[in-house]
């Protein structure tokens, strides 16, 4: 049955939808913050991680999601890999033998993105 | 000591009254001594669910203020002489009593009765709090839509916040047909979602309307589906392992034979 359904069917069931409406508007209900907050923590995370790592400003996304019995903040902030930079930017001198290695992953599922100025050759 | 009980749904119409009615007569037929107490102050029910609206002389508001004794206005039910009610107070409104009195009360008959089953009124405020001042332990009911789900869940959370042990989830007027052809959650994403135990699952059924037109709830009733599952319930509250059955529609060769293929889902006690 199930599986003619799905052969025929437009979407999602309105169980489906039921279930999906519900886990978003409950997140919403657990946190009872002001419009705009998801916003402001956004921007404010974006500030602090960018003092100490070179992160994709406009690519960061942050999300609440329920978990079994808790709500958690998911949040995804694209590192860009500074092959050949220090730390503050600048351009490595030509004779370092080694770049050193990029930042790490924040989160296993973190895009990554490499920036414009690669590496000197 | 017996234990407090309290029904409540956060919405209104999902079946509170019908559930403590049945419950309460279940527990009885099981041979324990049970207290009802309407706790919808306002909007009086469970009596004529019961069946007992024309014996009521006294109300809990007149328990509260002393003007009787608790006794008198225990009102004993006519199957089952071990099952008593306190009507809720008609002509007055949920500011009459203090959740403090309410727990003195919850108190006071848990001494006499092995249950005390309090209904709850619909919402989140005053009636509510009484309703859970004097409780051991909450049973919340729920109907598998939007709108009664999306409450249960802010009931849950007030009844862990108000530092009682993780209430029960009653899930009512289940319709497998509806469930079957995708236009109904089930009881897994309704359990997914609100993340407690699940004591029971009742069926949507054409009997519930018909016991309460009588004033004989369904669990008296060898023949209703939702009276056997309330039954069911009340032998898992009295900690009974009881298998439960998520209920199917059509029920042919063929969906009896896969159901009895099918595993089957335990709960808690």
């Amino acid at each position: 049955m199930s599986f003619l359904r799905s052969l025929f069917s437009k979407g999602p069931s309105s169980a489906e939808l039921a279930k999906q409406r519900l886990q978003v508007v409950l997140v919403q209900d657990h946190l009872a913050m002001p419009p705009g907050t998801m916003e402001a923590i956004k921007a404010e995370i974006a500030e602090v991680i960018s003092r100490h790592l070179d992160i994709d400003s406009s690519g960061v996304e942050i999300a609440v999601e329920r978990r079994g019995h808790n709500d958690e903040l998911i949040a995804n902030i694209p590192v860009r890999r500074n092959y050949g930079r220090t730390r503050d930017g600048a351009p490595i001198p030509l004779e370092r033998p080694k770049a050193p290695q990029a930042v790490g992953r924040v989160r296993p599922t973190m895009t990554s993105r490499r920036s414009a100025g690669r590496r000197h050759r | 000591m017996g234990r407090c009980i309290t029904v409540t749904s956060g919405k209104g119409g999902v079946g509170k009254t019908t559930t403590t009615a049945n419950l309460g007569m279940a527990l009885a037929m099981n041979g324990k001594n049970v207290c009802l107490i309407d706790a919808d102050i306002g909007l009086r029910n469970l009596d004529i669910v019961l069946g007992l609206e024309n014996r009521i002389v006294y109300d809990l508001v007149d328990v509260i203020e002393g003007n009787c004794r608790v006794k008198q206005a225990l009102i004993r039910d006519k199957h089952f002489p071990n099952l008593s009610l306190i009507p809720a107070a008609q002509t007055r409104d949920k500011d009459a009593v203090t959740p403090e009195q309410m727990a003195e009360l919850c108190q006071k008959l848990s001494k006499d009765f092995d249950f005390v089953v309090l209904d709850s009124p619909a919402g989140i405020e005053q009636g509510f709090r009484n309703a859970i001042a004097g409780a051991d332990e909450v049973v919340v009911v729920t109907t598998p839509e939007v709108s009664a789900v999306r409450d249960a869940d802010r009931i849950i959370g007030l009844v862990e916040a108000a530092e009682l042990p993780p209430p029960r989830l009653i899930l009512n007027r289940l319709n497998p047909a509806l469930v079957q052809r995708g236009e109904m959650m089930t009881t897994d994403d309704v359990q997914d979602i609100l993340a407690i135990d699940l004591i029971g699952i009742v069926p949507e059924d054409a009997t519930i309307v018909m016991a309460s037109n009588r004033g004989e709830p369904a669990a008296l009733s060898d023949t209703s589906k939702a009276g056997k599952a309330y039954r069911e319930i009340a032998q898992r509250l009295l900690g009974e392992e009881v298998p439960l059955i998520i209920p199917v529609a059509n029920e042919n060769f063929l969906t009896r034979m896969m159901n009895a293929f099918r595993p089957r889902q335990r709960v808690a006690s």
